[in-house]
């Protein structure tokens, strides 16, 4: 019904009908200007917030009221200097796309309504990126505008093999979903999966990408993530490159990437900006980390449990020191001191930046030192606990630390009931859990398994640059070869 | 009963490369069998044990030889349908299902050592039902993936365990030569007879048979199972070498688990007591022959009776935990490996030979059918 | 969903049936480091142990708790009464057994040590040359440490230099087993309140049967093993030396020198089997690092005739030692072991070569190599 063309209209019959369609007095906010030019009555109609005021008075409304002859709708929509102009007639659009912060143009009499776009978008400038914060290398971070993003990312691959796929996704509203991918070099398969499961979702509304990536897992149980989700323009350039799959989403400054191995989330940019063997030795540190932080706490919790036998003597002696007089066995001990620290954690992460410094030196020192002098925990398991709460915060996703913290917890359960064999148990799971995992359908501890030793190199380590022609072939991509590896290869001789 | 297609169609999804049979083997052959291993050895073959183990390994190649020449007279297929396509439809599905209890019985002997295991040298205290109850979840978890990720934890806990051999080196600092000396005193009957108690810790090569029409590029398999029977091999040589230097004849003979003890000799200044990190590392050690006998009956059970895997497979550990009840001493997990290794013996080394001039007859007897039908 | 409330379910049923193993909490039990065994009235053990106890009152460690019984595990028991806590086996670093439990054996006092899986098998065994009570009872002020940790260190740290058995419980049980050899363990005695290794003792199987000294352990450590830098002090006579002599006044007949020895190695040969013959090379690197009566080494010669005088004395040294075990019946040096490996004598059993040890001849040849003699000549 309201579909139906409501024009030709008197001027104030207009200004009731869409006034009309505002609750109480939300129809304030509507701007309504009447003008008399040449003889004829003409509406300008918008919503005053999403409106860009300065360009509305010079670019629309100083050469309308200017003009020396009448306006009609063929000639606004040819002279006005105001690009992507649009006709409406219907109540229900005009609806819509003023809250789309287009302005409309009503000559009395005429039979379409014009609008222009004139819409005032607020965001926020590009800055250094906070989550992924980068040392050396490019800082920018993609923002919540996807224009925006969608330049940056296209500026770094300025190729026609760029293919931004658009899917609109949801009901109300309805947001824009990017596929980005190398049309020369990902994986067909790869990309109608990703398309498909897009495109399957039938829901009301896509909050964020890291709310798609939940839609999308591969299996929405396990605690690991199995998309990197990135805020750094020049990674998703890089992982493009490999032959994966960038997922740009509207509102969101995240960038999903697909596929994703276990491993792949600890990598960082850093590690290719990096002479080689540093890179790999950083790389391979934060590996080690990873294991650190999920078994530290656990194997305190099982040496003073059940076997002290582990521990060299002067140790023993220390331990046993600092145990004796805490009034909780171990495993209480242990969930307090790292319930301290989560919560350390979160009120950091919530409270303003300087406020969460001040809680950082509170939290060290009242919480560390105190409990000790009180008598509430073994001084070595605040070593312990800090020093594992340090290495999860290595990985350079913030997701995947936040999965190792989680997974220690019943790690350390395991372990207080038996002791390194509960460790052990844990550990089986933790690893057949992960060999049954896939990201997009491909398997999530490649290259180990299944076994692709060739592409240790670009996993584990990093090898000189004229060793690294190769794609990692474990994503399969189109072309397997980034350049030719004969020519960086070719041997020279001594001064030649 | 339904009969059964010799040959059989696998996805290709559920196919495996023809290396991972190296780590299969390995996987499946160096499970609890390799810690007792020397000691039976050295009952028969005293301070010559290694000979023997190096006869087992010979003869191992040549039962390795003899299921592949079995295994490509057909198509695609297994050791279940070549029992039925040569014995019929009665005798094949009873010795398949003969087999299946043999799987089992591996399965359990496994099960039960690693308890025992965990009990003398953990947790004295500790429940059988318990850890069985660990062990079993581990298992189901596992082999619920199906065959690709089998072969995964299979590949992934065999890559993980073998750097406790290169802990050995301090008792094979305290090695004393004269335990090996007079070399050579031995007759070949004590060396054959060695050589037949290692058929515990080698049993699980029977797996070759069941998994052979899952392999991808079948042409590639045979290096790495013959590579696979070298290495799991040179573990119990290793091993067997190691036990007969360090301990002296008379202690040697009453020590049950040798090589778990050569571990508590090893010390580092950081961990005083590798011999605790063993035995928590045998359970990966444990879990990744567990899955493989685990998968091996559940498939069984669906080739010949058409029994869903997952029933079998909720049904088998059920019966695990069972049983855990009422096997109590060490006597009785003695007796399941006794029977486990005389059974094997016949079965996984002897049985083969005895198969292979059958197959090679029908098969002969069908191509001059065929010819004769041209 | 219906996987996830499964694995909840059964991981909720592994909790409930875990109560079962007993934990070690750190600070609820004692751990032994050290046992000593003696010898008490009836037939009876005495136990004497050395154990750590944490407790945030006292800044004390170290307890020494004793117990009797008739069997170890009784003693043990004994022990525990007097114990606020559990005490534990796992960390026992030094078993410490009195003279007279030496002397009428020790392994039976080992059987529950091997039975055990938990006690490690690397705790050293010692000798008290009274009661290990004595020792391990010493007042803790004239210490450095706990007497247990010092007595673990020294055999730890000095055994390669100092010429102190280092004999763990493994190599002791594999020598008592191996037929042909026989153990050695240190002993160590109080001195102004301080426990020092002075002698070694030489057991007959699981008896200690006799004492030897420093030097005597050497020379059973060079056929045992690659000897380096350990100190060796002889006495040779001056007689031969005349000639070389500095100019000063030489009051004495003898001549005192200390080596260093780079590299000791020895080599056995079974020569004669009927006949019991037995042949041992020795060879010795050595580095001249005193001599106390100044003989001038410019000469090549005078280094030869050192040598010579050294090889001559070390030969002696190993008879004299030989025919003294010879007397005991008791095999360090492990003749034995050269005679069992022979395809004839490998039926030998432990009561056979006692009988036939003081029957055995042996030829020791030493070869001396002096390397170098310092910055002076």
């Amino acid at each position: 019904m309201k579909t139906t063309s409501i024009f030709p209209l008197k001027l104030n019959e207009l200004e009731f009908l869409i006034k009309s369609n505002f609750e109480k007095n939300a129809d304030e906010d509507l701007l309504f200007s009447f003008y008399e030019h040449q003889g004829k009555k003409v509406v300008v109609f918008g919503i005053l917030y999403l409106l860009d005021i300065q360009k509305l008075e010079s670019a629309l409304l100083a050469p309308l009221l200017n003009a020396s002859e009448p306006w009609t709708v063929k000639r606004l929509k040819n002279e006005l200097p105001v690009g992507n102009s649009s006709l409406a007639s219907s109540v229900d659009i005009i609806l819509t796309q003023l809250f789309l912060g287009k302005i409309f143009i009503y000559i009395e009499g005429e039979d379409e309504a014009i609008s222009y776009v004139l819409s005032k978008k607020m965001q926020r400038s590009i800055e250094k990126s906070e989550t992924e914060s980068v040392v050396i290398g490019p800082q920018p971070a993609f923002i919540e505008s996807l224009e925006t993003n969608l330049n940056l990312l296209q500026n770094l691959l300025p190729t026609p093999d760029l293919v931004l796929e658009k899917i609109m996704v949801g009901t109300a509203p309805t947001r824009e979903v990017r596929i980005a991918y190398m049309k020369s070099i990902a994986n067909t398969t790869d990309v109608n999966t990703m398309r498909q499961r897009i495109q399957d979702l039938k829901i009301d509304e896509l909050e964020d990408s890291t709310v798609l990536t939940q839609y999308i897992s591969d299996s929405s149980i396990s605690l690991f993530p199995q998309f990197y989700l990135t805020e750094l323009p020049n990674r998703v350039a890089y992982t493009l490159q490999e032959g994966k799959i960038g997922v740009l989403v509207e509102n969101s400054p995240l960038c999903i990437i697909a596929p994703s191995t276990f491993f792949s989330f600890f990598e960082t940019m850093e590690d290719k900006y990096m002479r080689w063997p540093v890179g790999s030795a950083l790389r391979m540190i934060r590996m080690i980390a990873a294991v650190l932080a999920l078994l530290l706490t656990p194997l305190y919790v099982a040496i003073v449990t059940y076997q002290y036998e582990l521990i060299p003597t002067e140790l023993l002696i220390s331990l046993g020191q600092s145990r004796a007089g805490v009034p909780f066995p171990p495993i209480i001990e242990a969930l307090i001191i790292e319930l301290f620290i989560e919560l350390l954690r979160e009120a950091g992460a919530r409270l303003p930046t300087k406020v969460g410094q001040t809680m950082g030196i509170v939290g060290g020192i009242v919480i560390g030192q105190a409990a000790v002098d009180a008598g509430l925990t073994s001084n070595i398991l605040i070593i312990v606990v800090a020093a594992s709460a340090l290495a999860s915060y290595t990985s350079p996703s913030y997701s995947m630390g936040t999965t190792i913290r989680i997974i220690r917890f019943p790690i350390i359960f395991l372990a207080s009931l038996y002791g390194i064999l509960g460790i052990m148990f844990g550990i089986c799971l933790v690893l057949i859990h992960l060999l049954k995992m896939t990201s997009l359908g491909r398997p999530y501890i490649a290259p180990l398994y299944p076994l692709k030793v060739e592409d240790f190199s670009s996993v584990f380590f990093r090898l000189p640059p004229a060793d690294t022609a190769k794609r990692a072939t474990m994503y399969q991509p189109k072309d397997p070869f980034r350049y030719s590896a004969r020519n960086a290869k070719r041997k020279r001789d001594i001064d030649e | 009963m339904d009969a059964i297609e010799v040959n059989i169609k696998i996805k290709k999804t559920l196919r495996i490369r023809a290396f991972q049979i190296f780590f299969i083997v390995v996987g499946i052959q160096t499970g609890v069998g390799i810690l007792g291993a020397p000691r039976y050895i050295f009952k028969e073959a005293q301070q010559d044990a290694w000979l023997s183990v190096l006869l087992a390994f010979l003869y191992m190649l040549l039962v390795t030889w003899v299921m592949f020449v079995i295994l490509t007279q057909y198509q695609n297929t297994d050791i279940f349908g070549i029992q039925v396509d040569i014995f019929g439809k009665w005798l094949g599905k009873f010795l398949g299902t003969i087999y299946i209890l043999f799987f089992f019985s591996e399965l359990a002997s496994l099960y039960f050592s690693y308890i025992e295991i965990v009990q003398i040298f953990l947790y004295p205290t500790m429940p059988s039902f318990v850890m069985g109850l660990l062990l079993l979840i581990i298992t189901v978890y596992a082999v619920l993936g199906g065959i690709r990720v089998i072969v995964g934890v299979t590949f992934l806990f065999t890559l993980l365990s073998p750097w406790i051999f290169g802990l050995l080196y301090d008792p094979i600092t305290r090695m004393e030569a004269a335990h090996f000396l007079p070399l050579f005193d031995a007759s070949f009957i004590e060396l054959v007879k060695g050589a037949k108690t290692t058929a515990l810790s080698f049993s699980g090569l029977e797996i070759l048979f069941i998994i052979y029409p899952f392999i991808d590029n079948k042409e590639k398999a045979k290096l790495p199972a013959y590579l696979g029977v070298s290495v799991s091999s040179m573990f119990v040589f290793l091993t067997t070498i190691i036990s007969i230097g360090y301990y002296s004849p008379s202690d040697f003979d009453l020590m049950d688990w040798p090589v778990l003890s050569l571990f508590k000799s090893v010390s580092f200044s950081f961990i005083e007591r590798i011999d605790y990190l063993v035995v928590a590392e045998g359970m990966m050690y444990i879990t990744s022959s567990m899955v493989l006998f685990a998968w091996m009956i559940t498939y069984g059970m669906k080739r010949l009776y058409k029994v869903p895997q997952k029933t079998t497979l909720y049904a088998l550990s059920i019966a695990l935990l069972a049983l855990t009840i009422f096997v109590r001493s060490n006597f009785q997990i003695q007796k399941i490996g006794d029977v486990v290794a005389e059974f094997g013996f016949w079965l996984v080394f002897v049985y083969p030979f005895a198969l292979l001039p059958l197959v090679l007859m029908k098969k002969k007897g069908q191509k001059r059918k065929e010819v004769k039908n041209d | 969903m219906i996987r996830l409330t499964k694995l909840t379910l059964l991981l909720f049923l592994t909790l409930l049936l875990s109560s079962c193993i007993d934990s070690q909490e750190i600070e609820k039990i004692g751990i032994i480091n050290t046992r000593g065994m003696d010898v008490a009235e009836d037939d009876r053990l005495k136990t004497t142990l050395s154990v750590f106890q944490f407790s945030k009152q006292s800044q004390q460690i170290t307890e020494i708790i004793t117990g009797e019984g008739k069997t170890v595990d009784g003693a043990m028991e004994d022990a525990e009464h007097a114990s606020v806590y559990k005490l534990v086996p796992g960390n026992i670093k030094l078993s410490l057994y009195g003279r007279e439990m030496a002397e009428q054996g020790i392994l039976p006092l080992m059987d529950t040590q091997t039975r055990d899986a938990r006690i490690s098998d690397l705790m050293y065994l010692a000798v008290s040359k009274t009661t290990a009570y004595e020792i391990l009872s010493i007042e803790e002020q004239n210490m450095p440490m706990d007497v247990g940790m010092f007595l673990h260190g020294i055999i730890e740290n000095h055994s390669t230099d100092h010429n102190i058995p280092r004999k763990t419980l493994q190599d002791f049980l594999r020598i008592y087993y191996d037929i042909g050899q026989d153990n050695i363990l240190p002993i160590f005695e109080l001195k102004d309140e301080m426990p020092y290794h002075t002698s070694s003792a030489v057991f007959q199987g699981d008896r200690m049967i006799g004492e030897l000294s420093h030097e005597e352990i050497l020379l059973i450590n060079l056929m045992d093993r690659v000897v380096k830098k350990q100190r060796i002090e002889l006495t040779l006579p001056l007689e031969p030396f005349k000639k070389f002599l500095e100019k000063r006044e030489h009051r004495n007949k003898e001549a005192n020198f200390v080596f260093y020895i780079k590299k000791g190695t020895s080599n056995t040969k079974l020569l004669d089997m009927n006949k019991l013959h037995f042949e041992t090379n020795t060879t010795l690197l050595l580095r001249l690092s005193e001599q106390s009566v100044g003989i001038i080494l410019e000469d090549k010669k005078v280094n030869d005739l050192i040598e010579q005088e050294v090889k001559k004395e070390m030969e002696e040294q190993f008879q004299k030692l030989l025919s003294k075990l010879q007397k005991l019946e008791a095999d360090p040096f492990g003749y034995g072991r050269y005679y069992k490996s022979n395809p004839k004598g490998k039926d030998l059993t432990r009561d056979e070569w006692r009988e036939v040890l003081p029957n055995i001849k042996v030829t020791f040849n030493v070869d001396v190599e002096i390397l170098n003699h310092g910055v002076t000549d």
